[in-house]
C-alpha cells in the first residue's frame, strides 16, 4: 500500500477485474491469481482470446502457471532484482513511453545533490545508524524552483473561512525541472544510474531464473511500452509479505510508469487483496496508523494539537490540500454535536500514538512486555494467521481476557486447548460470541477493484448467533451506561461518541452507511459526494472516500435505491467499466489516474480503450475523470478545463513518482536486499538485508542459521481453502476437496532427503517443528543461485487444530515475525527451514 | 429484494451458446419430461449477496424458502463473475447448512457457534452464558482494563489513550461494521487497532 | 430435437473445483461430517475417485516434459453416451436416455442393483450406500429444462465449461484443438465426438487423452462379459439377465476392461 501511495497517491488497486480483458500482457507476479482469485481467470482468458499474453512469475509452477503463455521461476524474495533488471532492460533498449514519462512523472525533476546511494554499503544517504532508520527529510528532496503559498483570497479561501479551525497553510515548494532530462541530478538520470548494476547476468544469479527466460519475460512485458498497448500486473501477498514488501510494490509501480501503463484500460497495478473485505476494512482504517480515508492517526510528538495536525498533514498541492475538510467532517461523524470549533472538533478525544510500533507484530511484543492485557478479535484468528504463531499463542496465555467473535471455535478462541498446552495453568478468561455469516445480515463490502457492493440478508443466523454490528452496538450501549453510572477514566471519550445508529430502538446498519457517506449537519441530508464536505463543522462524513456510495435522500434506508445497490449493466465503450453497477470509490471512478490514458493534448493513446478524450472544446468520457476537467459556476455554467499534465492529482507534484521521496522509509528507489533469513549473499550491494526492516532484533524471532536451515520456505494458499481455514475446514465439501496439510518439494530435494510422495515429513526451524504430508513434484525445481543449488519448499497455511473437518499443522509456527520497513507486514514469503522424513 | 434474471447464459460464451437459449426455451415435447421431483427453486425468495472469500466480489444469489436455505449459486447478471463461482464460492451454502452424510437431510452446519460461551481462568472447558451476561462481563473487563491503564496526558500533551487493549479484525466484516470496530476502539482510546491487511 | 452437450476445455480450466463443489451443492450431496476422514491422495486431486456422494471430480496429473511441466486437469463424470450400456442393462427403468442426449437417472426407480456400475466402460455410476441407489451426473436435466445451464457449467469461473447444441460443441472443440496445436500443444485432441457412439460431454485434452485420464477407444462390454459382470451382483434371476442380453447393439462390440472385475462383497459408497 505505501508503495502505491508513494508512487501514485493512492494505495488501492488502480483498475478492476473486468478490466483485465483489455490488457495486451498480463503479468502475475507475487500472485497466484488462478488459484486465489479464480474469477480473475475469466478476464485473463478473455485477454488471451484476443491475442494477449499471460506471464506467471512464481517460485513454484502453480495452477496459474499451468495456464500461462510464459512461466518464469524466481527464488522467493528476489523480486526487486527482477524488476530492477526489467527497468534497466527497458531503459537500455529505449522501450519506455517517452511522452508519458516526460509529462506525467517526476522524471524531469531535479533532486538535491546531497541525495545518494552507495552500493558498497547498500545505504541511501541520511542513514542514522544509532536510530536504525533513515532521516527521510534530510537529503531525499527536490531542488526548489519557487515557493508558492496558498491563495487564501482565491482558490483556498475556504481555509480561512468562518468556522474553520486556524492553521497556517503549507507552502508548495515547486521543484526545479529539466525537461531535457540530461541534468545528472534529474530523476531520470539518477534512475538510469541506480539500475545500471541490475544486469541480466546478476539478476539471473540472484533470482535463479535462467537469463534467457528473464529476457523472454522482460521483452514480452516491455512491449507494452508502446503507447497504444496495455500491460497489467496482478500481485498479492507474494509481493507485500517481505521485509521490503512495500518496495516490491513500488518497483512494480515505477515499472508501470515507465511503460505508460498506469491510468489506462488494461493496465495498472492490481493488488488482488486476500479477503473479501480487506480493501474495505483498510479504507475504514481498522489499522493503528490511519484514520478512515487514509490520513494519519495523531501522534503525541508530531500532532499534539489539531492545528499541528492540519499543518503537518495537509499537503501543499494536489487534492490532499482538502484534507482539513475530510478530517473535520470525520470528527463531526465521530463526536457529533460534542465536536465544536471551540473544542477543536473533539480532536483531543482521538487517542495519540507514542513511538512504539503498534502493528500486528508489535501487539504481541507488547503483550510480552506486559502493556497489552486484553484483546478483542472480530473474525480474526492470529493463533493460526500471525507470524511465528506459536509465539503468538504463548502471548495469548499472558492476557487477562480475550474476546473472540466468530462463526466457529477458532484456534485463537481455543488456544488454551491447543495440543500440548496445560489448560489449567492458563489464567486468561476467554469469551466466545457466535456471529452470523455474510448472508445472515446486511451491509456493504468492497472488492479489490474498489467496488462497494451491498449484501442483503437471506436467512437468520443459527441459534442465538448475532451480527457483529449488533454485538458492537450492545457493547457500546453497555459501556456507555457503565461510564455514565460509574464514571472512570475520561468518560466523555466514550459517552460523547456520536451513535445515531438505531431505528425504532433497534440497531440499524443503514444509519452507519449514512454516517460514512456523509451529510450536512444542519438538516441531515446526505451529501452527494466529498466535493461538498467542509472544514467548518457543517458537514459530517465518516470516511470521505466513500462519500457518494449511499447518497440518495429519497430512500435513505433502502440500499437497493442507493448507488451501492445499483445493478445497471450498461458498459460504455465496451471496456468492462459497468459504471451503473454498484459504486466504486472514489466518486465511482473505475480506473483511477485516467487522465494518463490520453496524451498531453487529451487524445487517447488507444482509440479502442478511450476512457477520456478532449475534443478541442470539451471532455468526452467513458469513465469518471480523475482530474480537474471542468469548473461548474454557481449558476450551473460548465467550463471545461483544457488538457494539462496534471495526471496524478493525489500527489503534490501532480505527476507519478519514479523517485519516491515522501512516503518510503527505506529509500526513494527500490533496491534489492536479501530476505531476513536467506541462504544467499546480496550480490548487488554491501548490505545483506533491508537496513530499515522492523522487529529484526526481537528476541522472539529466533533467526535461522543458513548452515542449519538451508532450504527456502514460503507459504501460500490453495483454491479450496481460505486464510486460517475457519471458513473452509468447517465446510465439509471443502474439507473433502483438500483434506490435509502438506509441504511441496522438488523431486531433487526429496531424493536427497529420502522422501517419497505422501510420506509424513517434519519441517522445522528454530521457531517450530511441524509434521505433514509431502507432495513431491516437478512443479518445484531447485534454483541455481550464483553457482550454488538452493532448494525451496512451500506450505499452505490453512490448517490448525481447531474445529472443522480437516485439521493439521499450523504453517505460521515457522514464519518469522519480522516486518517490512514501511508497513511492518511480516516476511511470510521467504524464510529458512529444514526438512526430514518422519 | 427481488432479482431480475435478464439472461440465462453467460455473456461471454461462444456463439453456439446463444443458440442454446432458443433450444432450451422451445420446450419441445421431448423436453417435457415428467419431473420426478419438484423444481428445486419453486417458491423461493432470492436475495443477492457477494461471496465472502476472496476479494473478487463475485455476485451470488441466495435462495431460501420459509426462512430456510435452499440453494446458493453465482449471479448470472453480475458483471464480474457472470454466474461463476469457484469451489469456495460454491460452498457458501455450507457456511450455514450442510447435508447429513447419513440421512441426506439439510441441517445447520454443526460447527457453527450458536451460544455465547466463556472459559474461566484455569478452566478446561467452556461454559454457556446468556448474551446479557456476556455483554455485561465483557464491558466490565474492558472498562476495568481501560480505567487501570489509561493515560490522559503525557509531557503536557493530551494523549487520551489506553494501550492495554488490542483490537483485531474486520476484513471478514462489512464496511459499516469495520467502521464501527475502529470508531468504538478509538472511542475507548485504543491504539492497538489492527486487522488482516497487516498480515 | 437438438442434442445438447457440455464442452470441457482443459486448456482453460484452472482446476478450481468450482464444478466439483457446485455439483454437490445443487444436488444436495453430502461430504463426510467426520473429522479428518478424507483420504489424502498425494496430489491436489481429492477424492481418489467418484463415489456415491460425488458425481464430478477434477483430476490432476502432472509430469515433467520438454521445456516445462505438463499439469493436466481432467473432468471426471458421466459422459452421457449415445450408446449407453448402463441404460440397456438397467432392469428398473431408472436409467433412461432423453432425446437431447442426456442419460437420466431417476433415483426413485433405482433398485440399487449396481449393474450400471458394472457395465460402464468408465465406471462412472457409483452406489450410494446412504440411500441404496446408484448416483451419477444427470446433466442437470432439471436445470436445463428450466432454462438454466447445468450447475457445473454455470459456476465455472474461467469459462472452461460450456453447454449448447452438440454440433456446435463439437465445432467449438475442434476449433480449440487447432488453436492449441498452433500454439505448440501438438498432442491436443478432442474427446467424445465418436466415442461410445458419440458422447454428450466432450473434452479438449490439451496434452492428449491419456494425460488427462481419458480412456482411448472405450468399448461397451459384450453380452457375455455383461453376463459375467452382473452375475455376482444380482438376485434378480435369469429373466433379468436375459433381457439384458437381448440388447442387440452390444453384441457386436469388443470389450477391453480386465480391470473392471467387480467385487460384490465390497460396497462402494
Amino acid at each position: 500500500m505505501s508503495g502505491l501511495g508513494t508512487t501514485f497517491g493512492r494505495g488501492a488497486m488502480t483498475n478492476h477485474f473486468a478490466d483485465f480483458k483489455n490488457a495486451d500482457v498480463v503479468m502475475a507476479i507475487g500472485s497466484n491469481n488462478a488459484e486465489n482469485h479464480p474469477v480473475s481467470m475469466a478476464w485473463v482468458q478473455e485477454a488471451r482470446a484476443k491475442g494477449g499474453k499471460y506471464i506467471v512469475v512464481d517460485p513454484r509452477f502453480t495452477r496459474s502457471a499451468a495456464l500461462a503463455d510464459i512461466y518464469a521461476p524466481l527464488r522467493s524474495g528476489t523480486d526487486i532484482a527482477f524488476y530492477g533488471g526489467l527497468m534497466k532492460y527497458i531503459m537500455d533498449n529505449d522501450l519506455w513511453q517517452k511522452e508519458y514519462v516526460t509529462n506525467y512523472t517526476n522524471a524531469s525533476f531535479l533532486v538535491s545533490p546531497e541525495y545518494a546511494f552507495d552500493d558498497a554499503t547498500g545505504l541511501f544517504s541520511s542513514w542514522d545508524d544509532a536510530a536504525g532508520a533513515y532521516d527521510t527529510k534530510a537529503t531525499w528532496k527536490y531542488q526548489v524552483a519557487e515557493e508558492k503559498p496558498w491563495d487564501t483570497a482565491g482558490a483556498f479561501a475556504w481555509a480561512v473561512a468562518d468556522g474553520v479551525p486556524e492553521f497556517t497553510p503549507p507552502v508548495d515548494k515547486v521543484a526545479l525541472k529539466d525537461l531535457t532530462m540530461q541534468d545528472p541530478n534529474c530523476v531520470w538520470q539518477l534512475m538510469r544510474k541506480h539500475y545500471e548494476r541490475y544486469t541480466p547476468e546478476v539478476v539471473s544469479k540472484i533470482t535463479g531464473c535462467p537469463k534467457e527466460k528473464l529476457i523472454e519475460v522482460w521483452a514480452t512485458f516491455a512491449s507494452t511500452g508502446a503507447a497504444e498497448k496495455s500491460g497489467t500486473i496482478l500481485y498479492a501477498m507474494g509481493q507485500t509479505q517481505h521485509t521490503y514488501g512495500s518496495q516490491n510494490v513500488r518497483a512494480m509501480a515505477v515499472l508501470q510508469l515507465l511503460l505508460g501503463n498506469v491510468g489506462i484500460a488494461g493496465g495498472g497495478i492490481n493488488a488482488l487483496r486476500g479477503e473479501a473485505n480487506v480493501q474495505g476494512s483498510t479504507d475504514m482504517a481498522v489499522l493503528s496508523h490511519i484514520l478512515p480515508g487514509y490520513f494519519a492517526v495523531p501522534s503525541a510528538v508530531k500532532h499534539p494539537t489539531l492545528r499541528s495536525w492540519l499543518e503537518a498533514e495537509t499537503l501543499p498541492g494536489g487534492y490532499w490540500t482538502n484534507k482539513p475538510k475530510f478530517l473535520i467532517s470525520m470528527l463531526k461523524e465521530f463526536y457529533g454535536p460534542y465536536a465544536t470549533l471551540e473544542n477543536d472538533f473533539a480532536y483531543d478525544m482521538l487517542p495519540k500514538l507514542n513511538a512504539i510500533n503498534h502493528t500486528h507484530i508489535g501487539v504481541f511484543e507488547s503483550v510480552g512486555a506486559g502493556t497489552v492485557k486484553g484483546m478483542m478479535c472480530w473474525g480474526q484468528n492470529p493463533a493460526v494467521g500471525g507470524p511465528n504463531s506459536g509465539f503468538e499463542r504463548e502471548m495469548l496465555a499472558k492476557l487477562d481476557w480475550l474476546l473472540a467473535v466468530d462463526l466457529w471455535e477458532t484456534e485463537t478462541a481455543s488456544f488454551w486447548k491447543a495440543p500440548g498446552v496445560d489448560s489449567a495453568s492458563i489464567q486468561t478468561e476467554v469469551f466466545m460470541l457466535p456471529a452470523v455469516c455474510h448472508f445472515e445480515k446486511q451491509g456493504s463490502i468492497s472488492n479489490s477493484g474498489r467496488w462497494i457492493q451491498w449484501r442483503y440478508k437471506a436467512v437468520d443466523g443459527p441459534g442465538e448467533s448475532r451480527d457483529d454490528f449488533e454485538i458492537l452496538h450492545e457493547l457500546f450501549l453497555k459501556l456507555k451506561e457503565k461510564y455514565e453510572v460509574e464514571g472512570g477514566a475520561n468518560p466523555e471519550q466514550i459517552t460523547q461518541l456520536y451513535w445515531p445508529y438505531e431505528t425504532d430502538g433497534h440497531a440499524d446498519i443503514t444509519k452507519v452507511a449514512q454516517g460514512i457517506n456523509g451529510y450536512t449537519v444542519a438538516d441531515g441530508n446526505l451529501v452527494k459526494n466529498f466535493t461538498l464536505l467542509k472544514a467548518d463543522g457543517s458537514t459530517a462524513s465518516g470516511c470521505w472516500i466513500y462519500s457518494g456510495y449511499f447518497n440518495n435522500n429519497d430512500a435513505p434506508n433502502d440500499p437497493t435505491q442507493q448507488p451501492t445497490g445499483a445493478r445497471g449493466k450498461e458498459d460504455p465503450g465496451n471496456l468492462g467499466l459497468y459504471p451503473n453497477w454498484s459504486f466504486s470509490w472514489p466518486v465511482n471512478r473505475r480506473i483511477v489516474y485516467n487522465r494518463a490514458s490520453a496524451d498531453l493534448n487529451g487524445k487517447p493513446w488507444s482509440a479502442e480503450k478511450m476512457l477520456v478524450e478532449w475534443t478541442g472544446t470539451e471532455w468526452v468520457t467513458n469513465d469518471v475523470p480523475d482530474f480537474g476537467y471542468k469548473v461548474v459556476a454557481e449558476d450551473g455554467t460548465v467550463t471545461y478545463t483544457p488538457p494539462n499534465n496534471k495526471a496524478f492529482i493525489m500527489l503534490p507534484e501532480l505527476g507519478g513518482r519514479l523517485w519516491g521521496a515522501g512516503g518510503m522509509k527505506d529509500g526513494p528507489f527500490p533496491e534489492h536486499y536479501e530476505p531476513f533469513e536467506s541462504p544467499a549473499t546480496n550480490l548487488l550491494n554491501g548490505r545483506q538485508s533491508n537496513p530499515a526492516l522492523t522487529f529484526g532484533s526481537a528476541e522472539s524471532v529466533k533467526p535461522g542459521d543458513p548452515e542449519k536451515y538451508p532450504i527456502v520456505c514460503t507459504t501460500y494458499r490453495v483454491t479450496e481453502h481460505w486464510q486460517t481455514g475457519g471458513m473452509t475446514r468447517n465446510v465439509p465439501w471443502l474439507a473433502e476437496a483438500m483434506p490435509a496439510m502438506f509441504v511441496e518439494m522438488s523431486e531433487e530435494l526429496a531424493e536427497e532427503k529420502g522422501i517419497a510422495n505422501k510420506d509424513m515429513v517434519r519441517v522445522f526451524n528454530e521457531r517450530g517443528s511441524l509434521e505433514m504430508y509431502a507432495i513431491v513434484t516437478p512443479r518445484f525445481k531447485p534454483f541455481d543461485i550464483d553457482g550454488k543449488i538452493v532448494h525451496q519448499v512451500g506450505m499452505p497455511w490453512h490448517w490448525g487444530y481447531g474445529s472443522g473437518h480437516a485439521t493439521g499443522a499450523i504453517a505460521n509456527d515457522l514464519t518469522p515475525n519480522v516486518g517490512d520497513a514501511n508497513t511492518s507486514i511480516p516476511e511470510y514469503k521467504a524464510y529458512l527451514v529444514n526438512v526430514e522424513k518422519v | 429484494m427481488g432479482v431480475t434474471r435478464r439472461d440465462f447464459l453467460r455473456l461471454s460464451g461462444a456463439a453456439f451458446m446463444t443458440t442454446a437459449i432458443y433450444e432450451l426455451t422451445a420446450q419441445s415435447s421431448a423436453l417435457a419430461v415428467e419431473m420426478d421431483q419438484e423444481w428445486k427453486l419453486v417458491n423461493v425468495d432470492e436475495t443477492s449477496t457477494i461471496c465472502c472469500y476472496c476479494s473478487g466480489g463475485c455476485g451470488t444469489i441466495v435462495s431460501a424458502r420459509d426462512g430456510e436455505l435452499v440453494n446458493i449459486e453465482g449471479d448470472v447478471d453480475h458483471p464480474i463473475n457472470r454466474g461463476g463461482l469457484c469451489s469456495k464460492g460454491s460452498s457458501q451454502f455450507g457456511v450455514n447448512s450442510v447435508y447429513d452424510d447419513k440421512t441426506g437431510d439439510r441441517i445447520i452446519n454443526p460447527n457453527r457457534l450458536q451460544k455465547p460461551k466463556v472459559r474461566r481462568a484455569g478452566a478446561t472447558d467452556w461454559e454457556e452464558i446468556s448474551w446479557e451476561q456476556a455483554i455485561d462481563e465483557i464491558a466490565a473487563r474492558i472498562k476495568k482494563t481501560r480505567d487501570e491503564n489509561y493515560e490522559a496526558e503525557l509531557d503536557g500533551v493530551t494523549v487520551n489513550r489506553c494501550e492495554a487493549i488490542a483490537s483485531f479484525g474486520a476484513a471478514a466484516l462489512d464496511n459499516e461494521e469495520a467502521y464501527i470496530v475502529q470508531k468504538l476502539g478509538r472511542g475507548l482510546g485504543l491504539t492497538y487497532i489492527e486487522h488482516q491487511a497487516r498480515i | 430435437m437438438t442434442e445438447n452437450a457440455i464442452l470441457y476445455d482443459s486448456s482453460k480450466c484452472s482446476a478450481c473445483k468450482g464444478c466439483q463443489v457446485q455439483c454437490k451443492q445443487w444436488n444436495n450431496l453430502p461430504s463426510s461430517l467426520g473429522k479428518d476422514t478424507n483420504e489424502f491422495t498425494g496430489s491436489y486431486q481429492s477424492m481418489a475417485d467418484l463415489n456415491g456422494d460425488t458425481r464430478l471430480l477434477i483430476g490432476f496429473d502432472e509430469k515433467a516434459a520438454d521445456g516445462g511441466i505438463e499439469w493436466a486437469f481432467g473432468r471426471r463424470s458421466c459422459f452421457h453416451c449415445t450408446d449407453p450400456t448402463c441404460v440397456s442393462v438397467c432392469p428398473s427403468g431408472a436409467l433412461s436416455k432423453l432425446d437431447d442426449g442426456t442419460v437420466r437417472l431417476d433415483s426413485s426407480k433405482c433398485i440399487g442393483c449396481k449393474y450400471c456400475t458394472a457395465v460402464c466402460p468408465f465406471e462412472v455410476p457409483k452406489y450410494r450406500a446412504s440411500s441404496g441407489v446408484s448416483n451419477k451426473c444427470t446433466l442437470c436435466d432439471d436445470r436445463t429444462t428450466a432454462g438454466r445451464e447445468p450447475a457445473c457449467v454455470q459456476t465455472c469461473p474461467a469459462a472452461a465449461l460450456s453447454y449448447g447444441p452438440r454440433e456446435d460443441v463439437i465445432a467449438a472443440g475442434k476449433v480449440r484443438v487447432e488453436e492449441l496445436k498452433t500454439a505448440g500443444f501438438d498432442k491436443a485432441e478432442l474427446y467424445g465426438e465418436t466415442e461410445m457412439g458419440g458422447m454428450h460431454v466432450l473434452a479438449v485434452a490439451k496434452f492428449g487423452l491419456e494425460a488427462h485420464g481419458y480412456k482411448r477407444n472405450p468399448k461397451a462390454p459384450t453380452a457375455a462379459m455383461i453376463f459375467d459382470l452382473m452375475r455376482p451382483l444380482t438376485a434378480l434371476g435369469v429373466a433379468g439377465i436375459a433381457a439384458v442380453l437381448s440388447v442387440s447393439f452390444l453384441a457386436s462390440r469388443g470389450y477391453e476392461r480386465p480391470d473392471a472385475a467387480v467385487d460384490a462383497t465390497k460396497e462402494e459408497n
